[in-house]
């Protein structure tokens, strides 16, 4: 396997790794957009705020 | 927003990012500063102003070692606003009006509120005015001194809205009813009695705001009537006031009226509701 | 042996130095804001204890890895072909010159425009402050090869894509991974204006919120540390790979 190859899997191996870790502590898998599409609109009604009165 | 499951509250940090979002439709109800609203509304944006939050909780500081002790001891002076589209800008103009001077005898300036407190503390600015907890922030670290309480110079002073995308009314009516009885049965709770105020600020302080529980407590309490949350339902005599004030003061242009940029039918069936019977999670 | 002492023990004690200083400045200006090395040290243990500073890293890891491979992906090919074809780049070149310096703050609201509140919108902005140091870096790698090189190469008959991969790409390699690794640079940069945009996560974001919740000043600054320390970390595995492609070409 060329050098360069190897270097682009090693990347990819880390980002994916990466995206899985960002996955699994910060977004939640339930919360996933494809997962969430269909229930999306009728689950979660999101409203903003800036915390000031 | 007690509870009710399916309501997931969005925490900014700007007023700009909040515009933006419910520009894109991306967000479908925020509270937001009500001039803004109306020139969002004025500008073809497709929101309906639908409820209110709260009530006063709005003050002008300045430094506690500073020589201002009246509106005319502003003249001069660099003020922070929040924005320009805001009721506190609105009121420094009301104010001035009233007492023969006019918004080119003082400096404006626009700051995000919770940069606010440090640009006082360092005196880079002389007064600033915002919502709470800013305000009292600077009382309780004891650099700052009320120059006025909102609620003195505009009674039932009004600060944010909430402002629902059309879409959502069109799709999700039953939603907005839900979230305006919400606000309405929390606001009567907090109105009926200090000990609820001092359980949500501990909770509210943790889980949204992240701020410290003791400034939300002092600022709910000191005094009990800094910011009240009872009768939150559209009043049009109130929203043609702001207008009025806007128009004057040259942030609105003439031309729109309270059917165009507010919904009442939500307020008006949500005043029936009885308190809110909420625990503390511990 | 003395050599590798020296270069971890002089910065070592430089870091020292700069503590002290810090520590005894803020002592001296009697300031009741600004956080001494300690309390910076004692945010960071509790944003670990309250298991967030995994939680953050990660987050601001992954946007800004997100963005950044994508701008390679677009970048270095767009690069090659724009740097080759000179008309292409007459073309374009104008119009990547004038988005070149607009500040991804700018950006923003464009950002929320399109991609709302969700990591896409932060992904995007990184994207773009990555997108144009890589390109233009590309382009000026495949301009600037030695004509002479060229030259044999087309003596051996050599044309088409085996040029460009056996002659052009490696020739163009290192200056292309310098490039590559001041975009690098670049994008860790943004992470913090990246993550205004009402994101819940993430080192820019610990800034922004730490700055907007009070008195929390400490954290500001734990988190300015941080993303220092792990700006420093990418630098040096980028430096890394440079050496290794300076010394293939090198021996060729």
């Amino acid at each position: 396997m060329s050098k360069g190859l190897k270097l682009a899997s090693v990347v990819l191996g880390g980002f994916l790794t990466l995206s899985f870790l960002h996955v699994w502590l910060n977004v939640g898998f339930e919360n996933l957009r494809w997962r969430r599409r269909a229930e999306a609109s009728e689950k979660s009604f999101r409203v903003g705020f800036l915390p000031v009165t | 927003m007690k509870g009710e499951g399916i309501y997931e509250p969005v925490r900014f940090s700007g007023f700009p990012e909040i515009k933006e979002s419910i520009v894109s439709g991306h967000l479908p109800a925020t509270f937001m500063l009500a001039p803004l609203a109306m020139v969002l509304r004025q500008q073809g944006v497709p929101i309906k102003i639908v409820y209110l939050g709260h009530r006063d909780g709005t003050a002008m500081m300045v430094h506690k070692d500073s020589a201002i002790y009246s509106i005319r001891d502003l003249r001069g002076k660099t003020i922070a606003v929040p924005n320009r589209y805001s009721n506190q800008y609105l009121i420094i103009f009301k104010a001035l009006r009233d007492n023969g001077m006019s918004v080119k005898d003082v400096k404006i300036v626009e700051m995000a509120p919770p940069d606010m407190p440090a640009a006082l503390y360092s005196r880079s600015v002389d007064a600033i005015t915002s919502g709470e907890p800013f305000m009292a922030q600077t009382q309780l670290e004891n650099y700052g001194r009320v120059l006025y309480q909102a609620k003195d110079i505009w009674p039932n002073f009004i600060s944010c809205v909430l402002v629902v995308h059309e879409s959502a009314i069109k799709e999700h009516r039953d939603w907005v009813q839900r979230l305006v009885d919400g606000i309405a049965s929390s606001g009567k709770w907090l109105e009926g009695g200090m000990d609820h105020r001092m359980m949500a600020a501990e909770a509210v302080s943790k889980q949204y705001y992240n701020q410290n529980p003791r400034l939300l407590q002092y600022v709910l309490s000191t005094p009990p009537d800094r910011i009240t949350y009872d009768n939150l339902s559209l009043a049009r005599s109130d929203f043609e006031q702001i207008e009025a004030l806007a128009v004057e003061a040259g942030i609105l242009k003439k031309g729109i009226g309270f059917d165009d940029y507010a919904d009442p039918s939500f307020s008006l069936q949500a005043q029936g509701g009885k308190a809110y019977n909420w625990e503390s999670p511990k | 042996m003395s050599k590798r002492v020296g270069s971890v023990l002089l910065p070592l004690l430089m870091a020292m130095t700069f503590l002290l200083i810090w520590h005894i400045a803020v002592s001296l200006s009697g300031s009741s804001i600004f956080p001494k090395p300690i309390h910076v040290l004692r945010g960071i243990v509790e944003l670990a204890q309250r298991g967030l500073l995994i939680k953050y890293i990660v987050a601001s890891l992954f946007r800004v890895s997100a963005g950044f491979l994508a701008a390679l992906l677009v970048g270095v090919p767009a690069g090659l072909l724009l740097g080759w074809f000179a008309r292409a780049s007459d073309t374009f070149n104008p119009a990547i010159q004038v988005l070149r310096p607009i500040s991804p703050i700018a950006w923003i609201p464009v950002a929320i425009l399109w991609f709302g509140v969700s990591d896409l919108a932060p992904i995007f902005l990184i994207f773009l402050a990555s997108l144009f140091p890589i390109m233009t870096a590309t382009m000026a790698a495949v301009q600037n090869i030695n004509f002479v090189h060229l030259r044999a190469a087309q003596n051996f008959q050599l044309s088409g894509l085996k040029l460009f991969t056996k002659i052009v790409f490696p020739a163009a390699l290192p200056q292309i991974i310098t490039g590559v690794r001041i975009a690098l640079g670049i994008a860790w940069l943004v992470v913090v204006a990246a993550e205004m945009i009402a994101v819940n996560s993430g080192l820019g974001y610990l800034i922004i919120d730490s700055r907007n919740a009070g008195m929390r000043y400490d954290l500001v600054v734990a988190g300015m540390i941080i993303i220092g320390a792990i700006g420093l970390g990418l630098d040096v595995l980028v430096r890394r790979l440079e050496r290794i492609e300076e010394v293939r070409w090198g021996f060729n």
